[in-house]
């Protein structure tokens, strides 16, 4: 019943689409239907009043003219319709395409500073030797904080590239274990620092897939980071394995530490998901949403195992023809 | 031995001073500019060993003005050192034949010496 009331309810049909009364297509449509009726009832009695042909075609060609008037004023009510939405939509595109060029800008600058900050943070490496225990713990902490600080603005351009859809990919042959080899080099001070040894295991050492390596070392460091950061805090250990499947090249990213929980597991690859427990440990939330968006991009799958022994996440990609 | 002379084109002033004092400190000559067309005119008429360019710059962008260079007919080794990293403007970089492109932000300033000094064949 509620529906029908709805349904017959013109006046707040209109107010939905947000356009004036006079071009609103229900109410043309219904104005329509009152003039079209009364037209023809005044039809029915002028024609029963005068019978000469002459004043019958007369009759009928101004009504076939009226009707025509109210047609156009009709679609005219739908063009506008239309147009406004095409406005809005063009509008919307347009307040998008400024945000993404925004965080594009305040992004570069933001890198800019940590950039600076991490050069003069090196600059003064040299003089650590004759500072106390305390100040030595600050020196680092800064440091550790700029990283992030790198790592986020770099994240936050890879969102907004993925989801305005101008995340390009140029595919070109790799040396897989090398490639990961060297990725692996770039997480070595991190690995010391949470006192975490990294295995390699590389059954094939020749093993070429055709891959976007920019995208790749992101998805890599996604998860080695996220490995030793979460490996078990007394022994902690990762194993980066590569190796084949059918078609398929398989990136193993292993760790030791506590398993995740079943409730959480759906939620892992979500944008801004992080359980309260994670909340404790420092570091961006949308790592995993990244390294899952960008596997996707690269033609690939990832996913996760996960028990007390030890949970493993795996990236599948296709191996070169 | 000759001093090598290194053209830096970077628009962030605190990043290009502090590229700067470290490379004088290696005994480098540096040259500055803060777009393409100014180091366009640093190539023309201080004809580095070496170029270290940017590519998000106001006026000329760091790819412009590679092209511009190359199209020219000029050879001078260049290593794009910036924090645009994507897969268009490394290829768009590779074709007009960098020797490096660096992420700055994931660069040690000494480690972006070393590289330099290996370009240039100059031991450490």
């Amino acid at each position: 019943m509620s529906s029908l009331i709805e349904e017959i309810n013109i006046f707040g049909h209109c107010k939905k689409l947000e356009v004036p009364i006079w071009s609103c297509p229900r109410f043309v449509f219904l104005i329509m239907g009152v003039l079209i009726s009364f037209s023809i009832i005044t039809a029915y009695f002028v024609a029963r009043q005068y019978t000469e042909p002459e004043i019958v075609i007369g009759m009928v060609t101004l009504l076939t003219i009226f009707l025509m008037a109210i047609m156009y004023i009709l679609v005219n009510a739908f063009e506008r319709v239309v147009y406004s939405r095409q406005t809005e939509a063009q509008r919307t595109k347009d307040i998008l395409e400024l945000k993404d060029q925004f965080v594009h800008i305040a992004v570069h600058d933001l890198a800019s500073s940590a950039t600076a900050i991490k050069w003069g943070l090196k600059t003064l490496e040299p003089k650590l030797v004759g500072l106390s225990d305390l100040e030595k713990e600050m020196f680092v902490n800064i440091r550790e904080r700029n990283e992030q600080l790198i790592t986020l603005s770099r994240r936050i351009l890879l969102i907004t590239r993925i989801e305005s859809g101008h995340l390009e990919v140029t595919p070109l042959p790799i040396n897989i274990t090398e490639t990961i080899s060297a990725i692996k080099e770039e997480v070595v001070r991190a690995a010391d620092e949470h006192q975490v040894t990294i295995e390699q295991v590389y059954p094939n050492d020749a093993l070429m897939i055709s891959t976007d390596a920019v995208h790749l070392r992101e998805i890599i460091l996604v998860l080695l980071k996220n490995a030793i950061r979460y490996s078990n805090p007394d022994d902690g250990k990762v194993t980066l394995t590569v190796n084949t499947e059918n078609d398929h090249c398989v990136i193993s990213v292993a760790h030791n530490g506590a398993s995740i929980s079943p409730e959480h597991r759906p939620h892992i690859f979500e944008k801004y998901w992080r359980d309260s427990a994670e909340n404790k440990i420092e570091g961006t939330s949308f790592g995993m949403y990244i390294a899952k968006e960008l596997t996707l991009k690269l033609g690939g799958t990832i996913s996760f195992t996960s028990d007390p022994e030890q949970t493993i996440f795996s990236v599948t990609l296709p191996l070169a023809k | 031995m000759e001093p090598k002379k290194i053209l830096i084109v970077e628009d962030d002033a605190v990043l290009l001073q502090m590229l700067a004092n470290v490379l004088r400190q290696h005994d480098f000559i540096v040259f500055e500019a803060q777009n393409g067309i100014e180091g366009i005119t640093h190539i023309k008429s201080d004809s580095p060993d070496l170029v270290l360019l940017d590519i998000d710059m106001p006026q000329m962008g760091g790819l412009f003005m590679l092209k511009t260079i190359r199209a020219n007919g000029d050879k001078t080794p260049v290593i794009m050192l910036t924090n645009v990293n994507n897969p268009n403007s490394i290829a768009d970089a590779a074709e007009f034949g960098v020797s490096a492109y660096l992420v700055k932000s994931d660069w040690e300033i000494d480690d972006i010496v070393k590289k330099i000094k290996g370009q240039l064949h100059i031991n450490s």
